[in-house]
């Protein structure tokens, strides 16, 4: 397998599909970051993460119903395959391990 | 603006960069943000944002990835066919310029010289009934003399409507006078027309009814003159007085016409109805006694052949009562083509004519040669560099180049000659049309109306550029490249067209260069040396007083130091003259007569030969003197002409005291007739006529002027610097004598230019030749003979045809142009001959010499 390893903001990117359930697209997906990380990202840089993270097998995508209020265009919604879900299994297992080892001394700093 | 889409610029950029498979949802979600922004932000914030996120997308992970396009392939090729072509025309950079500015000038020259030849040839097309229309012509036979009229009785035109096949019949009467505006006096066309003209012909009205034209009090004046006259579009009501001969008449504008075209017979600055004519002019002549232009609307498919048959049968004879002794035949002339006929025919018609045909046909004529010089040297030189160019050739087939392509490049490269050449044609026979307006003040040629004949240039000239390609194209393309390449194949063939074409091209710029300066020479001769009279410096005053007028106004002028001369005179050169009968013993002719003042002679340089001049205290002077011209006398095959018995009018007795040399008294078109100049007392003359200097000729006028007004207030008045007729005579000899300076100094050019650039083409090939010849022992002097000879052989067969075909052509072309024109003699053509000889002949030597002198082991040496 090409790498494992998750960049900080596809991380997002999958908690954010793996939170919308059945309702990810591009659109659903910028606002749950921004309402979750209070950060607004561009288009083109979700979609250089869709699209790695696709490559990557994380993630599968199928098209969806046309609706009215976009101007009868489908959406394309993703969800998250058991490989996406145990690579961020994996990351947060990582992030426990180190917090865990973290001292309780150090932790008032 | 804002609508509740996004613009759709954007949304296409999108479509036109994204990746077709995220196209669809992109937009979508684009789309979603966007109704968004509308409802927080405002419509036109979410157009910003839409834009801004439209642009923030073009990135690699969104744009359509790089497909292979197949199709592009010749495209890229074609950037390699340009660049061929950009090469080859840097390293041909003499030759391909000369050869675009030679084309560009020489379809300017077309362009220019159609436009001139349309507007002549055109005229009166904006008539509607142009097919229908003639105008009532008549010839009239003496013996074996024929004169040409083209004005009738105005009591004939009554009469005409009873003729079968005749729908209408119109008449027009064109004048000259003066009108008067605020104590200013202007020049005034006047057209006295009936009630059916305007219904016949169509002069487009700006403003009131034709209708009240039927008054005889009114006028309909063109917008140019209301304009003029009144600073104003919309003169109607305003008021008018026109002044001829004496006679005065008031009339009211009640018509605004459209400008007419100035290629249209009818040249007026008013028009009014034809019963108003007799209040102002002969009140008491008859109906048979004036004269003007009688216009029929015939019928669809009538015989106008038996129509004038029908009115010779009517009106032949009560018109011969007005010409004893003479019969009469009437014709009809059709509208179309009738202005250039007129000015072809001696016509004697009061109505607009076209230029003589040679002005607008011999001009054309030259360009078209330029144009053949200008194909031929480009042809010869696109074929000599063609054939430099083998080894490309070769080079291109073992890469793998189709004989197709090589076709393509050769053809496209001649054709971007020519289309360059066309562009570039454009702004110079804009400027020549502009200078060719210039020179005629009553002339109007709009390059706008040559356009469908720049579409034939065009077509042609890629034609030509085709065909010059085709040659080489197919013929070098089809070498085996090994050959080529192992310096086997050599081109053949092309030799003998490049000279068939060079004999051809000197040919015909022989021809252009005798013309032009026959032309020349004709132009100047006619100008200057054989008007037998000047009257450049002088200021004519038209009188209708008589002595009442002369008198005053000459001691008025006399004061001024201006003036170094002044006579009076009845009838005067160019303007007016007329004939009587003369009878010498048992002699009877008609002769020429003019009534002349003191020192008339002296005033407007007659040449006096032998005798003297009119003496004004001898009364016997006044009555039984006259002095003749030269042709008089030849006419009469007098010895001694001085003292000779001469009746006048079969009653009166005069003796002659004086030859005056032949002038022209009319225009250079009439033949020199027996004159006789008749010595008249103030009584009786028309005009007064004043010497000045050149310089002063302007401002005399504006001071005659104020003079008049200073003595006689309100009568008529009418100046003119010199005569209307000789005066666009000069003009237009003018325009042919700069026009053929131009035309021939630019195909003599032309053709050295393409004798200096295929010699130079041709040498380029065979400097081994030189290298070797040199290398032996030759002397720059024997390569010069020996490389020479070619071209001499050439240059004599070329030079000879042309100038054997101008010997006969262009004699006969200047005899049917003008009854007086200078004498073709062998003289020119040596001179020609010479000249063109010698001009090719340098041209030859300083590029073989200059080829002759470079070092010959530079060109041996091959590495």
């Amino acid at each position: 397998m090409r790498g494992t390893y998750l960049g900080e903001f596809q991380e997002l990117v999958l908690l954010a599909i793996m939170l919308l359930d059945k309702d990810a697209y591009g659109a659903s997906i910028l606002e749950k970051i921004n309402e979750h990380a209070g950060r607004w990202i561009t288009r083109g840089a979700l979609h250089s993460a869709l699209t790695r993270l696709e490559e990557k097998g994380y993630i599968q995508s199928a098209m969806g119903g046309a609706t009215a209020e976009r101007g009868g265009r489908r959406k394309r919604l993703y969800t998250i395959t058991p490989d996406g879900r145990s690579v961020l299994e994996e990351a947060k297992g990582i992030r426990d391990a180190f917090w865990a080892a973290i001292p309780q001394t150090t932790q008032g700093n | 603006m804002t609508k509740n889409k996004p613009l759709k610029i954007f949304i296409n950029l999108l479509r036109w960069y994204c990746d077709p498979l995220l196209f669809e949802e992109i937009s979508g979600d684009l789309y979603e943000g966007f109704i968004q922004n509308r409802v927080k932000k405002g419509p036109f914030l979410a157009q910003c944002i839409y834009a801004l996120e439209v642009l923030a997308l073009i990135r690699p992970s969104v744009v359509r990835p790089a497909t292979r396009h197949y199709k592009s392939r010749p495209f890229m090729m074609m950037a390699n066919y340009i660049k061929v072509t950009r090469r080859s025309f840097i390293r041909n950079r003499t030759y391909a310029s000369i050869n675009v500015v030679g084309l560009g000038v020489a379809l300017a020259c077309c362009l220019a010289t159609y436009v001139n030849y349309s507007f002549n040839t055109s005229y009166d097309e904006e008539q509607r009934n142009i097919d229908r229309i003639h105008r009532v012509n008549y010839l009239q036979f003496q013996g074996v003399d024929e004169s040409n009229f083209a004005v009738t009785p105005i009591g004939l035109g009554p009469q005409l409507k009873e003729i079968a096949g005749i729908d209408a019949v119109t008449q027009y009467a064109s004048k000259r006078g003066t009108v008067r505006f605020d104590d200013d006096y202007f020049d005034f066309h006047l057209g006295f027309a009936d009630d059916q003209f305007l219904g016949i012909f169509n002069f487009p009205v700006l403003s009131g009814s034709v209708e009240s034209l039927k008054e005889s009090s009114a006028i309909g004046i063109t917008r140019a003159t209301a304009i003029k006259y009144f600073q104003d579009e919309n003169a109607i009501g305003q008021s008018i007085t026109y002044l001829d001969q004496g006679q005065q008449k008031e009339f009211l504008v009640t018509v605004i016409f459209q400008d007419l075209p100035l290629n249209s017979s009818f040249r007026f600055n008013g028009m009014a109805n034809l019963n108003g004519l007799s209040q102002v002019y002969k009140p008491d002549a008859g109906e048979w006694n004036q004269y003007l232009s009688t216009f029929l609307l015939v019928g669809e498919s009538q015989s106008t052949s038996v129509i004038a048959q029908s009115i010779t049968e009517l009106a032949a004879e009560r018109l011969t009562a007005n010409h004893p002794g003479q019969t009469i035949e009437f014709y009809l002339d059709p509208l179309k083509g009738m202005a250039a006929r007129a000015a072809d025919n001696e016509l004697s018609s009061p109505l607009k004519e076209a230029m003589p045909w040679p002005i607008y046909v011999v001009p054309g004529v030259i360009s078209m040669l330029i144009l053949l010089v200008t194909i031929f040297t480009f042809v010869n030189t696109f074929i000599a560099s063609a054939a430099k160019r083998l080894k490309e050739i070769g080079i291109r087939k073992v890469m793998g180049g189709r004989r197709s392509q090589i076709i393509a490049q050769f053809i496209g490269e001649s054709v971007a000659i020519c289309l360059l050449a066309l562009i570039l044609a454009i702004p110079i026979s804009n400027f020549l049309v502009e200078q060719y307006g210039q020179l005629l003040p009553f002339y109007d040629i709009d390059l706008n109306k040559g356009w469908d004949f720049f579409l034939f240039l065009a077509i042609m000239i890629v034609t030509v550029g085709i065909m010059a390609g085709s040659y080489p194209a197919f013929y070098i393309s089809k070498f085996q490249p090994a050959g080529i390449l192992k310096g086997e194949t050599q081109v053949k063939g092309v030799g003998r067209i490049s000279k068939l074409l060079l004999g051809a091209q000197l040919g015909f710029s022989m021809l252009a260069l005798v013309s032009s300066i026959l032309f020349v020479q004709n132009a100047h001769y006619q100008n200057n040396l054989e008007l037998g009279f000047d009257t450049d410096e002088t200021v004519v005053v038209r009188l209708v007083g008589g002595a009442e007028q002369y008198a005053p106004l000459k001691a008025k002028l006399g004061q001024n130091p201006k003036v170094s001369g002044i006579t009076g005179a009845g009838d005067h050169v160019g303007r007016r003259f007329h004939t009587t009968s003369v009878r010498i013993e048992s002699v009877e002719f008609e002769a020429v007569e003019m009534n002349v003042g003191e020192n008339y002679i002296d005033i407007v340089e007659l040449d006096l030969v032998s005798g003297r001049d009119f003496i004004g205290e001898l009364q016997s002077d006044y009555d039984q003197s006259v002095i003749v011209s030269e042709s008089f006398v030849k006419r009469m095959g007098w010895v001694s002409p001085i003292g000779k018995q001469v009746t006048l009018q079969d009653t009166a007795q005069h003796f002659v005291v004086g030859v005056v040399k032949d002038f022209y008294f009319d225009t250079f078109n009439s033949e020199l007739q027996p004159l006789i100049l008749n010595f008249s007392a103030p009584q009786e003359f028309r005009y007064l006529i004043a010497r000045t200097h050149a310089a002063n000729v302007t401002s005399l006028q504006e001071e005659t002027k104020l003079a008049w007004k200073e003595v006689f207030q309100n009568q008529e008045f009418d100046i003119d610097p010199a005569s209307h007729a000789l005066h666009e005579g000069t003009i237009v000899n003018t325009i042919i004598l700069k026009l053929f300076v131009f035309m021939g100094s630019i195909a003599v050019i032309m053709s050295l230019i393409g004798l200096f650039s295929l010699i130079s083409l041709n040498l380029a090939g065979r400097m081994k030749e030189i290298g070797i010849r040199k290398v032996l022992g030759s002397s720059i002097p024997a390569l010069i003979r020996v490389i020479n000879r070619d071209y001499i052989v050439l240059l004599f067969v070329g030079i000879i045809a042309g100038s054997l075909i101008s010997y006969f052509l262009i004699p006969a072309m200047m005899s049917a142009m003008w009854a007086h024109h200078i004498a073709v003699g062998p003289g020119l053509f040596i001179i020609a001959i010479a000249l063109m000889l010698l001009v090719s002949i340098a041209t030859v030597a300083f590029r073989v010499i200059s080829a002759a002198r470079v070092n010959a082991s530079n060109l041996l040496r091959t590495e």
